[in-house]
């Protein structure tokens, strides 16, 4: 049997990265089927098919869906410990090499077994001065090169010990089919583990703070590179603006899958959740997953979903969700609906019904052939009460996030831009206010306000936005005309703030998405960069006056 | 539309999807034949929405609004002409306009939109995006489909 030494000079990479190859084809494999199962299978049969066989088959299929996800993580993960394996042991081959030559090179002997030695003393040699103290150099050198020769191979061993710890933690029961749910969650443990395990917890991934330097980093990787992050690094990749959306929202329906499969296997007690949280963070991201597969068989990009942001744990639970209709990479015109007060992770299908809605309004009103992405933007940590809602810190605190996310929508739409719009509705307008008066704003062409409470500023020319392009929309009965000019701004549809009342005929501080009203005819114009219906600015003395 | 009661508790309208579509076809069709102009071949993309009320309140039966547009190629110049011509024509058929306006032919942004006081729906009928076209567009009220099962099977 070969020793360490002869094994590690040995050594070809190229047999692991082979087979390395081999498992990241069969992620791909598994990444491209479960698409094409979902967007050309599931997702047009949910469309069509009832009864007593599809109540059988929906979760069967769910299942198969759920096996190839298991499969492309896996695999993904497989394949980087390969590689990783086989870089460090061949680094360290060629260190183990280097080391020997420069052994030899200096007069040293090196033996089957890695052993450095000095050649026999020549009797001539041992009273001649230089010689001796050429004896003396080699010596010193000897052992410099054998402790070059030991680390070589030390190296090698870790980085195999390493792979087997990780190829270990991966076993085939996973898909064990008695095993109801778990296994998507799993994959992402496993993916953590086998990083730490392999010391890639410090993978390089931007910071997230400038979305161009995101985009370039991800322009930088090669396809592999790309598919492994999105596999393994699903939830960093998921949160980077100024990436592709197309990424993001591959990245974000992983993580999807792995946080309800983990609600789903495990229990209140065992997450560190009462039983209603468990209960209304399971059924709100299984509501998120039913609408996003609603249009898994969209004919084109302009009806499909987007996950642009997941993470039910953010804002001490309330969650945060980022969702799109329509690519906002490609759209002419794209705009961000902005929810207020009371919005939390299981108001966003209805967001997502409202985004749909704008969508379709928007797209009557555009240019023939242009396209229109709406985003439903559940990016910060919205107020649970009209009573904090008094209170301006959450508007402030989400301000930097929101102008990071616009900056991405520009940086991953690049020229000719898009036209980009605000719909901010309730505490969202302040929250978008504050976002705009400041630090180069949310770069909007249009800015909408819906029972808006105040924009935390004191008239629209504080904005970044042209007040020739903020519309203020404000229900004759919405409560919101009672709390103007306290804490968070004056109201923005009393005259003398600037912008433009719209035409609201809807009531109520949550009827500005009434499918027969002018109010929603009139958002859909605004995202189609249309000029509104206009009402005159009022005055809160002498009512309606014309400005 | 059978029922014309339009009191907040009143028993919504039964149409089906199909049926639905039909009806907001066939508004369009009249409003463009009365209007003078022809509706474009431009595929139509149809919305229909959950019914949700102001509170986000859903009920169980899958009713549903229909959001439907048509375009048609008009003069930007002809654009005033078409939403005077369908603001008498509605008016005329008992229909409340909601919204009216006209504007220069260089910066067309006419519009009028109108509901009809039974059935409900929303009419709007404005300049595009300043192509030299226009979008005629019904939104339904909250409908209710058909209690019948359905059968089908892929």
């Amino acid at each position: 049997m070969s020793n360490p030494y002869e094994l590690l000079l040995k050594f070809d990479p190229q047999g692991l990265r082979e087979v390395a190859r081999k498992w990241k084809a069969l992620a791909h494999t598994a990444e491209t089927v479960g698409s094409r199962h979902r967007n050309q299978v599931n997702g047009p049969l949910h469309q069509q098919w009832e009864g007593a066989d599809a109540r059988v088959a929906f979760p069967f299929m769910a299942r198969t869906e759920q096996q190839l996800d298991v499969v492309r993580v896996e695999a993904e993960t497989v394949a980087l410990t390969l590689n990783t394996v086989a870089d460090r042991i061949y680094q360290a081959q060629t260190n183990l090499t280097n080391a020997v030559h420069r052994a030899q090179d200096s007069g040293l002997t090196v033996s089957a077994d890695g052993r450095v030695d000095l050649t026999p003393e020549l009797p001539e040699d041992r009273n001649d001065p230089d010689a001796q103290s050429a004896r003396r150099t080699l010596m010193g050198l000897k052992a410099g090169y054998q402790s070059r020769i030991d680390q070589a191979l030390k190296d090698a061993q870790a980085a195999s010990d390493q792979g087997n710890t990780a190829l270990g933690r991966l076993g085939g029961d996973i898909l064990d089919d008695r095993r109801a749910n778990g296994a998507v969650a799993e994959t992402r443990t496993d993916a953590a583990d086998v990083m730490k395990d392999l010391g890639l917890a410090e993978s390089y991934i931007p910071d997230g703070k400038d979305p161009q330097k995101n985009a370039e980093w991800w322009k930088g990787l090669t396809p592999d590179q790309q598919e492994t992050y999105l596999a393994l690094d699903a939830v960093r990749i998921g949160n980077l603006d100024g990436l592709p959306a197309t990424a993001r929202d591959e990245a974000n329906r992983l993580v999807l899958d792995q946080k309800l499969d983990a609600l789903q296997a495990g229990s209140p007690a065992s997450l560190g959740l009462d039983q209603a949280t468990y209960d209304k963070r399971k059924a709100a991201l299984a509501e998120i997953k039913k609408k996003l597969e609603d249009t898994a068989d969209a004919k084109d990009e302009n009806h499909q979903m987007f996950l642009l942001g997941i993470d039910p744990e953010a804002y001490g639970g309330d969650g945060r969700a980022i969702v799109s209709t329509g690519n906002p990479d490609k759209a002419t015109h794209t705009s961000v609906f902005v929810p207020g007060t009371n919005t939390e992770l299981p108001g966003v299908p209805g967001q997502i019904d409202h985004i749909r809605k704008l969508q379709r309004y928007a797209s009557a009103s555009t240019k023939e052939g242009e396209t229109v992405a709406v985003i439903s933007y559940l990016g910060y940590d919205t107020p649970e009460s009209i009573t904090k809602a008094a209170n301006p810190m959450r508007g402030l605190d989400a301000a930097d996030d929101m102008r990071r996310f616009s900056d991405g929508l520009r940086v991953a739409h690049g020229e000719p831009r898009t036209h980009l719009s605000y719909i901010a509705h309730s505490y969202g307008s302040f929250a978008v206010g504050v976002a705009d008066s400041e630090k180069g704003g949310l770069q909007a062409d249009d800015i909408v306000t819906l029972g808006s409470p105040g924009m935390g500023v004191l008239t629209a020319d504080q904005l970044t936005v042209s007040p020739d392009h903020l519309w203020i929309g404000e229900a004759t009965d919405d409560a919101t005309r009672l709390v103007g000019g306290f804490s968070l701004g004056p109201s923005p549809h009393i005259v003398g703030f600037g912008g433009h009342n719209i035409n609201i005929d809807t009531s109520g501080h949550g009827g500005y998405w009434a499918d027969d009203s002018q109010s929603v005819i009139n958002q859909g114009k605004i995202i189609a960069g249309r000029k509104p219906a206009t009402t005159p600015k009022e005055d809160p003395l002498w009512g309606s006056i014309p400005h | 539309m059978a029922n014309t009661d339009s009191g907040k508790d009143a028993p919504l309208p039964v149409k089906s999807r199909d049926d639905a579509l039909s009806w907001a076809q066939q508004i369009t069709e009249h409003l463009a034949q009365s209007a003078g102009i022809t509706i474009n071949a431009e595929p139509v993309d149809p919305l229909f929405s959950p019914c949700v009320g102001k509170k986000g309140e859903s009920a169980p039966d899958d009713r549903y609004t229909l959001f439907y547009a048509v375009h048609s190629y008009v003069p930007n110049a002809q654009h005033n002409e078409v939403v005077r011509k369908v603001r008498d024509l509605l008016t005329g058929e008992g229909l409340k306009i909601s919204a009216y306006q006209e504007t220069p032919a260089s910066e067309p942004n006419s519009t009028v939109i109108a509901r009809h006081p039974g059935s409900r729906y929303v009419v709007d009928v404005s300049s595009t995006a300043g192509d030299n076209r226009m979008v005629l567009g019904i939104t339904t009220p909250c409908l209710k489909p058909p209690t019948e099962p359905t059968t089908a099977t892929p």
